[in-house]
């Protein structure tokens, strides 16, 4: 008896008249030939990838900070804490990227391996999409996926060389790397949000109410 | 055909005339004959036409459309243009009897060569005969449904405008949702009469807010349907084909579902 | 769910007199459209975005077979298991068995329309598992026991007031009975929402796309709730058609253009996730086990003939956005769990067309619904088809047969048909002139129940012409 795989297989085999079934090869260079290897249609801008990666995060009701060193995140993260009800836990993402952070003691830095008790949440963006203003975010050990969806304020960090275009030129830079795909690659894009009463945007639905960018000047 | 005004015509024109303008309102008709005669045309209308089969082809029954489109074809062979005072009739034949004969390799070439001679009434006028209206006067405002089949089978938005602007005293006001169906849809209206009235009242409300005096599309059978539901609703806004006001007979002829007393 | 689209006309007659509903779907409109317009008049080159969606589509439809082995092949590499399922039954199954091997109490899922065309709810509540609807949406009509009513946002009939009830009745009561506001009505959600996804032990998502070069699903949302709900539990399972395949991640990007922009009018949805295998060796969080179930329920029946376009659809929803007859009646009269124009091509290929009578033929063949599929589906041409085959299977009603019959019949005998043509009309000319109209006619009740029928002006065209030429020649 054949398996429900080999039947759909099958029919779909059937539905295609093949003869004999193409390579990967020769899929990838048919797709190739119908679509051509020119640039993708998608949206231009006259402003700078960085203006319009700030742009974009803000329309999507994200904030931004800018710090010139990896020291000055702790200071940022605990001024954008200050006049709001989150605490002073903060659990932080154990990225290689933060290690350097010159935590206020004003602040309970925890080492975060998931985001379950957290309030504050702070991770580490790989990349920022300029096109829509998104950031990023790659599960692993050093960058648990919970940590961005359970807090109630989301803070991020991300470098301005990491500001990429558009999509396309993540996948270039991604591709390179042994550890791609990462199990959840997060691309987010402000805060959480609802429309389903009535049509009415309401932020903080089920993931984080506040998205805090913290944009680092410094090169690794 | 009328040899003494037509010493140099500048073309052959079959008119479709469409079987609502035939058995409803031939004033669109004339109005069409006359703009394009205007327009220096020679007009026939051929006899053996009756309708174009959109009936039959939009319920599925593609044996009655495929022998009413073959009809067609034979019927209007030998002129330079086809024209139809309607998008929807007119997308018919340019869109669907090339698909309709798609399988009958004979048939189909001719439906394409049909096709391709085939126009409506107010993007012919604006993109063949470059007609610009002028000594035509009608007091009011006016509002203006596309069509969707003339809308989206055919391309046709700016033209009725283009021409319209030519009208005097004319002010065309535009309404909300003027690219939404009246819910007239061929059969539709009367397999689903509820849903349709939703429609057509949705259209009657946009027209009204336009505090137009007129509304005027290019297809009888969205007119039909909007001046029908005006009239039900006792709405004092009157409805006539764009050919009628271009062609200046609107001031003689009543509106559609307007009496004579 | 059960098709309910034999109930089509009872249930459209309802929804037209249901004022509550008829409130909310003027939101669609409102909501959608307008924003949806305004990013694509601002998108450089939307026409040339929406053929690129199509070829992309259209190639991996014509390499379906190449593309999900490859698809298959990646996400086992990844530590993934990819189940076949070629029936409702075989999906259920798959899902109840998953559950059943990790002992599962309690299922959280994310908004999927495939889950909801298995009746996936139906099969674990059978087999003793609760289930939790984690979309705010699919939330509220899950507590209300409804389907949903529209593919993005499914409780969209719903008012506030609703709302507002539906959760005092199931809330256990700590809060009074009075209208809340939208912001309260969120955060009780969340709240509640808050222990499910912590406690669950399976997640169960859809996929927007599924990327053959990564054994990758996309997951497309606004609220967060996909994320909790593959994340959180100790198994995650995905449920998708085998049509929501792309070649590679560059397609994928341009399908997410498309998608965004033509369901919910945003560049970005705030959460655009890439989930790929379960959790790595080192990783902190995530789940133990990663399932994808491929779900065929015919649709390689379409693969085959002139349906084959309809399996491009990216489920966006934007053609029901469009839709006059959809903005008149909703989602529920379509009687099953793709309403709209999309639905009223997918519901009778997939549940038949004997039992889907009115869906392919309430529509006006306005096309406003292909001028904005973002993967240029004919979708009118496909409804005329339907009803090809309806009309070829005998299932067109008799007196729209006979009916086309007779009146073919004289349209095809043009003199014969000129000479009725001249009496009728001259008739009925007679009896409207005065009025101009007629408010009742017999055999015309269906057209006069809403409106006048204009009447004749007096000859035929066709009459008057000849008589004119005449007159002109002498």
């Amino acid at each position: 008896m054949s398996s429900p795989r080999e039947r759909i297989l099958g029919k779909i085999r059937t539905a295609l008249a093949r003869q004999t079934v193409p390579t990967a090869a020769e899929a990838s260079s048919s797709r190739l030939a119908t679509l051509g290897d020119g640039t993708p249609q998608r949206p231009v801008w006259t402003e700078s990838n960085l203006e319009r990666f700030t742009r974009c995060l803000e329309a999507a009701s994200g904030t931004l900070v800018r710090v010139r060193t990896v020291g000055e995140i702790g200071q940022a993260v605990a001024e954008y804490l200050a006049d709001k009800p989150a605490g002073q836990r903060v659990h932080v993402a154990p990225n290689p990227a933060l290690e350097a952070v010159d935590w206020p003691e004003t602040l309970t830095v925890e080492q975060a391996t998931h985001g379950r008790d957290a309030l504050v949440g702070v991770s580490f963006a790989e990349a920022g999409v300029a096109e829509t203003g998104s950031l990023a975010v790659l599960s692993g050990p050093d960058n648990p996926t919970t940590l961005s969806f359970l807090p109630d304020y989301h803070i991020v960090v991300l470098r301005t060389a990491d500001v990429v275009p558009y999509f396309e030129d993540i996948w270039v830079r991604m591709r390179e790397r042994h550890d791609f795909p990462p199990r959840s690659f997060n691309f987010i894009t402000g805060p959480s949000r609802t429309a389903d009463v009535e049509q009415t945007l309401q932020l903080g639905a089920h993931g984080p109410r506040s998205l805090h960018v913290v944009l680092l000047e410094e090169a690794p | 055909m009328n040899e003494q005004t037509l010493t140099q015509p500048r073309g052959t024109v079959a008119l479709f005339a469409t079987c609502l303008v035939d058995l409803f309102r031939p004033s669109v008709g004339f109005a069409s004959a006359q703009l394009l005669e205007q327009a220096g045309y020679a007009v026939d209308v051929p006899e053996a036409q009756t309708c174009c089969g959109q009936p039959a082809y939009n319920s599925g029954d593609r044996k009655h459309a495929k022998a009413i489109a073959k009809q067609v074809i034979e019927s209007f062979r030998g002129y330079d243009y086809v024209v139809v005072p309607s998008g929807s009739c007119g997308g018919t034949i340019t869109t669907h009897y090339p698909d309709l004969l798609r399988d009958e390799a004979s048939w189909a070439q001719a439906a394409r060569e049909l096709a391709g001679r085939t126009w409506e009434l107010t993007r012919f006028l604006v993109e063949v005969a470059h007609v610009e209206i002028s000594g035509v006067q009608l007091d009011g405002v006016t509002t203006y449904h596309d069509s969707c089949a003339g809308l989206r089978e055919l391309g046709i938005r700016t033209q009725p405008r283009q021409l319209l602007a030519g009208v005097e005293g004319l002010e065309l006001r535009e309404m909300a949702d003027t690219d939404v169906c009246c819910g007239f849809g061929g059969t539709f209206c009367v397999k689903y009469p509820e849903i349709s009235e939703r429609l057509v009242s949705d259209k009657v409300s946009n027209i009204e807010a336009t505090r137009a005096d007129l509304v005027l599309a290019g297809d009888l059978g969205c007119l039909f349907n909007i001046a029908g539901r005006l009239k039900r609703m006792d709405k004092p806004v009157r409805a006539y084909h764009i050919a009628e006001v271009l062609a200046g007979t609107a001031r003689t002829v009543t509106a559609i579902g307007e009496g004579e007393a | 769910m059960e098709s309910r689209a034999h109930l089509f006309k009872p249930s459209a007659r309802e929804a037209l007199d249901n004022p509550d509903l008829q409130q909310a779907l003027r939101r669609v409109q409102a909501g959608f459209v307008g924003k949806r317009k305004a990013l694509v008049d601002q998108f450089p080159d939307f026409e040339g975005l929406r053929d690129r969606g199509r070829a992309i589509k259209d190639h991996t439809l014509a390499h379906l077979d190449v593309y999900l082995e490859q698809f298959e092949a990646r996400v086992t590499e990844a530590g993934g298991q990819v189940h076949w399922a070629e029936t409702q039954q075989e999906a259920q199954q798959i899902v109840v068995d998953i559950c059943r091997q990790v002992s599962a109490r309690m299922v959280t899922k994310g908004k999927t329309m495939a889950g909801e065309e298995v009746q996936l709810n139906e099969a674990l509540d059978a087999a003793g598992v609760e289930t939790v609807e984690t979309d705010l949406g699919e939330y509220i009509i899950q507590l209300a026991k409804e389907p949903p009513s529209h593919i993005i946002a499914p409780a969209i009939h719903k008012t506030r007031q609703q709302i507002t009830d539906l959760f005092n009745e199931h809330h256990h009561g700590t809060f009074n009975d009075t209208l809340r506001e939208v912001p309260d009505l969120v955060n009780e959600a969340r709240g509640i929402l808050r222990e499910k996804f912590l406690s669950a032990d399976v997640g169960i998502t859809g996929a927007n796309c599924l990327v053959a070069e990564t054994g990758s699903m996309f997951l497309v949302t606004n609220e967060g709730n996909g994320d909790l709900t593959h994340s959180l539990p100790r198994v995650h399972v995905a449920i998708a058609g085998i049509e929501k395949l792309v070649p590679t991640l560059d397609d994928a990007s341009t399908v997410l253009r498309l998608l965004a922009r033509s369901a919910t009018g945003q560049e970005m949805t705030a959460y655009t996730t890439m989930v790929t295998g379960p959790r790595r060796e080192a990783d902190t969080d995530g789940p133990d086990a990663f399932h994808v179930v491929l779900i065929d329920n015919g649709r390689t029946r379409m693969l085959g003939g002139r349906f084959r376009e309809m399996l491009r659809c990216i489920r966006c929803g934007a053609c029901m956005n469009h839709c006059p007859v959809y903005a008149a009646i909703g989602g529920h009269a379509y009687g099953w769990v793709y309403p709209g124009p999309m639905g009223s091509v997918l519901t009778p290929m997939i549940v038949g067309l004997d039992k889907t009578r009115d869906l392919p033929n309430a529509c006006t063949l306005n096309g406003r619904c292909q001028s904005v599929c973002p993967v240029r589906i004919p979708l009118p041409d496909l409804l005329r088809d339907l009803r090809e085959a309806q009309y070829d299977e005998n299932l067109t009603g008799k007196p729209t047969r006979y009916g086309l019959g007779i009146w073919a019949w004289f349209a095809l005998r043009p003199r014969l048909y000129a000479a009725l043509a001249r009496v009728g009309v001259g008739l009925l000319g007679r009896l409207g002139r005065r009025r101009g109209r007629f408010r009742r006619l017999p055999l015309a009740s269906a057209w006069t129940a809403g409106r006048d029928l204009p009447a004749p002006q007096g000859p035929t065209f066709q009459a008057a012409w000849r008589n004119r030429r005449r007159e002109e020649s002498r």
